[in-house]
């Protein structure tokens, strides 16, 4: 079943839709602001939940950076290695 | 609270109560261990939807109430179906902190949540109205450093700014969270496959495939093992359930 999305619209939304969506988040005071679920981006940007579902999930992970994760191991063995004293 | 498609009711028409249960935290001696991998064995949250699960089961069997575990873990993304740290947030477990809204418990400091969601009509015991974070100590920390531990510890994941012994704002990265909470999971699985087919080279296509870190997000997913917890630095400094972690070396 082919996914709704053309590159061409990805293309378009993808960095709106990263942008309501969840990805970073922000807390004032105790309350959390600024992200939106697919129904409601879906609204915004006159597209279908389902088209906002596939372009988000696509967006976020290529907004993850490969190296991130070997840069990971090398932050938790740095701070891990303080027990070692 | 929560928006529409992701409330409790979402998952079992007719909910009355949601019952969260808050526990199973990093061993000390995980805290203590000089290898990082050793926190992410924990299996926390499985053990806390077992206890849910049962708890459940127990509603169903004893009470006559439809009883249903809130599902864990993403309905899509990086995206809950229903947020279990809303749940415990409005249950009084814990308050949002600034380690990326972590709930922290005022006497455990960080937790794991689960949950069920039952047909049963049960008195709600609402938010707790004081916040657990900041501590005291972390209030001087900020008037001194600008700083606190957790904001210290992860400024890759986390920015923030207190203000009057207060969050003011925080700013968390989940994405980045993701890649040293889950650094052996599932994105790391999906996104060096894709790597893998995109590589030209053949040399580095089978380092990418049989190499140490594909493997081990392999294998992770094959025995269900440090798949999630992976990262907990944001939280090994703070204040909060202090008393229940050994001191760090200084």
């Amino acid at each position: 079943m082919p996914i709704p999305v053309t590159r061409e619209l990805y293309l378009k939304h993808k960095d709106q839709v990263l942008a309501m969506a969840t990805a970073r988040q922000r807390m004032e005071g105790q309350k959390m602001v600024g992200t939106s679920t697919d129904r409601e981006i879906a609204g915004r940007l006159g597209l279908s939940e389902d088209q906002v579902r596939e372009i988000r999930c696509l967006a976020e992970m290529e907004s993850i950076d490969l190296n991130w994760y070997p840069e990971a191991e090398e932050f938790k063995k740095a701070r891990a290695s303080r027990n070692k004293r | 609270m929560a928006p529409e498609g992701h409330r409790p009711t979402d998952i079992l028409p007719g909910a009355r109560s949601v019952v969260v249960l808050g526990g199973r935290p990093p061993l000390r001696g995980a805290w203590r261990s000089h290898n990082p991998r050793v926190i992410g064995l924990l299996e926390g949250t499985t053990g806390m939807q077992g206890l849910s699960v049962r708890m459940a089961a127990f509603i169903e069997v004893k009470h006559g109430f439809d009883s249903v575990l809130i599902p864990p873990g993403y309905s899509s993304g990086h995206i809950p179906l229903v947020s279990t740290k809303l749940l415990a947030e409005m249950a009084g477990l814990g308050t949002r902190s600034m380690a990326g809204a972590i709930l922290l418990n005022p006497s455990h400091g960080f937790l794991y949540y689960s949950a069920a969601v039952t047909t049963m009509p049960l008195q709600a015991d609402g938010p707790l109205t004081d916040p657990v974070c900041p501590a005291p100590s972390c209030v001087r920390m900020w008037e001194k450093k600008k700083t606190t531990p957790c904001l210290q510890a992860c400024p890759a994941c986390l920015s923030g700014e207190l203000e009057d012994g207060r969050v003011k704002w925080m700013e968390y990265h989940q994405l980045r969270c993701h890649t040293r909470a889950q650094t052996s999971s599932i994105d790391a699985f999906i996104m060096t496959l894709l790597a893998i087919v995109e590589e030209p080279d053949p040399h580095q296509r089978k380092l990418l495939a049989l190499g140490s870190r594909f493997r081990h997000s392999v294998e992770n997913i094959a025995f269900s093992s440090e798949l999630v917890g992976q990262c907990f630095e944001c939280m090994r400094d703070c204040p909060a359930g202090r008393p229940h972690r050994p001191a760090r070396p200084r």
